[in-house]
């Protein structure tokens, strides 16, 4: 009892401290994933997934379709729901990504909106999300460069 | 009581929190999700090729376009001043002083929108600012700036203005990189070497 | 959000000036803790003072462990702190001479400054000796380039070496710290001198 005593300050501080921590941890805004973790998924496109495979998916899921509030989706896919990208972190959003079982598939007919979604929810935790997307490889580079073989380095504009 | 023992149970009970922290924050997000989510949503992030290529034909030194691709595809071609960071080595600590400033804008740029947004939301969101996308990547500027040309009878001066910069833009593209690989070399390693004479730093 | 300069771009002056105030600051500490006696710090090697372990570790440790904190809470961004880069040949060498240098003169350079700003003239001497050590090493510098470039391993940190998270390394070095502690408790009473000083 007397060893509690004495040490009541110290235990008062690393109590303190768990309690700031086990807060932080609880804080469901804070991003918790390691970063390399989304670009080694990303890199190599395996988060996408083609029109082809995704109908022949069978385990469950649930499409979401980024919309934005004034475009919102179609509503093509079923089991699908609408969710506003502005509208992704919300209570109500966040209750029906954390329900869901199965796979994530996020929809958008812009790209950018869906490839920011993934990030943004790989790093808040979410596993098994991807991305249905209409090309294989949307980055890949649909023009050749011609180049210009009597340019050279003394020419004016550089 | 010993003041050492006591001083031993507190170094040691944070020893202990420390070890079970449950995850590394030197390696996470930094901002919020809301603020991110706020950030992303904005129209602000994007520029148009048109704007990318003004920015190239004046040199201007307040921006840094970076090149997503890889290092192949980026040899093959790239917008003039661009520098190559290899998406999948976005991470390197080597490049944390180039991302990691907000002096200069960054603009990231890959051959459509997706890179450039993985890119742009994990710089964002490691707290780095003055993040931008050049809308539509090289694609957009293909389409646009290399291949729009002009079909009308009569020119109006906006119209006369943005195709006097299209085509300047076009005629610095093609020129940079129909360079043979070493003068191109040259040509960036001149240029970075005045760029880091400019950042100074420890190394 | 640290560190300071990052956030607010104080203009060069004020980063200098809050160098100064921390150069003062650890100036006085180091004066106050009696690290400006060669003595003290002589008594680390023959094991009868070993004040200088337990500054130096208790240092590291809080640092180590108030760092991390700090980074848990997003207050302090670790990824701009500062690595140093690794060159094993001359490390290994280069702390071998500090060493010598070190028992040979009773000082590290911090405190042989901090020696010196209160007037002892075995510092004066100290100081002027790694002076010439300095000047010696740039003027022979490209005889032994390949000793001191050689081995480079790059920023290099010691928890990723032996693939434990920081926090892990942290616990463990708290833990070899208070070990040590203990240690030179008892090598303090086994080595002790009489203290020479306080008959002065």
């Amino acid at each position: 009892m007397s060893l509690l005593k004495n040490l009541k300050i110290i235990i008062l501080v690393i109590v303190v401290l768990l309690i700031l921590i086990i807060i932080r941890i609880s804080d469901q805004n804070v991003f918790k994933e390691q970063v390399k973790t989304a670009v080694e998924v990303t890199w190599n496109n395996s988060n996408l997934i083609t029109p082809n495979k995704f109908r022949e998916l069978t385990t469950p899921y649930l499409v979401i379709e980024l919309g934005s509030e004034s475009n919102p989706g179609s509503l093509q896919f079923r089991p699908s729901i609408k969710i506003p990208f502005e509208k992704l972190l919300d209570k109500e959003s966040r209750e029906i990504l954390d329900n869901t079982k199965g796979a994530l598939i996020l929809y958008s007919d812009k790209m950018a909106t869906a490839s920011k979604a993934w990030i943004i929810l790989n790093q808040l935790g979410y596993k098994n999300i991807l991305i249905l997307s209409s090309e294989e490889n949307p980055e890949e580079l649909k023009y050749k460069f011609q180049p210009d073989t009597t340019a050279g380095l003394e020419q004016d504009s550089i | 009581m010993d003041a050492r023992i006591k001083y031993s149970v507190l170094l040691v009970g944070i020893g202990l929190i420390v070890a079970i922290l449950p995850y590394n924050t030197a390696e996470s997000f930094r901002l919020k999700s809301h603020d991110l989510l706020i950030k992303s949503t904005s129209d602000e992030i994007w520029l148009s090729v048109d704007q990318v290529a003004r920015f190239m034909n004046n040199e201007d030194s307040t921006v840094q376009l970076i090149d997503l691709r890889s290092t192949e595809q980026f040899r093959e071609c790239n917008i003039p001043g661009s520098i190559n960071i290899p998406y999948s080595d976005l991470l390197n600590p080597f490049w944390e002083g180039t991302i990691n400033q907000k002096q200069v804008k960054k603009i990231f740029y890959g051959n459509s929108d997706q890179t450039a947004c993985y890119a742009w939301i994990i710089a964002t969101g490691l707290g780095y600012e003055n993040n931008y996308i050049m809308k539509g990547g090289l694609n957009e500027w293909f389409k646009i700036v290399m291949f729009t040309q002009f079909s009308g009878q009569k020119i109006t001066p906006l119209e006369n203005a943005l195709f006097e910069n299209r085509f300047n833009a076009r005629k610095t593209f093609t020129q940079i990189n129909s360079l043979p690989d070493s003068l191109k070399r040259q040509f960036f390693h001149s240029k970075r070497l005045k760029q880091s004479k400019l950042d100074g730093g420890c190394e | 959000m640290g560190p300071l300069s990052i956030i607010s771009e104080f203009p060069e002056w004020i980063n200098l000036l809050i160098a100064l105030f921390i150069g003062i600051g650890f100036g006085y500490t180091l004066e106050q803790a009696g690290f400006s006696s060669s003595r003290k710090l002589a008594g680390m090697f023959y094991g009868y003072d070993t004040t200088v372990l337990k500054v130096f570790f208790t240092a590291a440790i809080v640092a180590l462990a108030g760092s991390q904190l700090l980074s848990f809470f997003g207050l302090l961004n670790l990824k701009l702190v500062f690595v140093n880069p690794w060159y094993v040949n001359a490390s290994i060498i280069g702390g071998i001479i500090m060493g010598a240098g070190f028992i040979m003169g009773g000082y590290c350079p911090g405190t042989g400054i901090s020696a010196l700003s209160i007037g002892k003239i075995d510092a004066m001497i100290y100081m002027l000796g790694g002076m010439f050590g300095a000047f010696l090493f740039a003027e022979t510098f490209p005889f032994i380039q390949t000793l001191a470039t050689d081995n480079y391993e790059g920023p290099m940190r010691i928890d990723e070496w032996f693939g434990v998270s920081p926090g892990l390394f942290t616990l463990l070095l708290i833990l070899a710290a208070v070990a040590l502690f203990w240690i030179a408790e008892i090598a303090e009473k086994k080595f002790s001198r009489t203290d020479i000083t306080s008959d002065l």
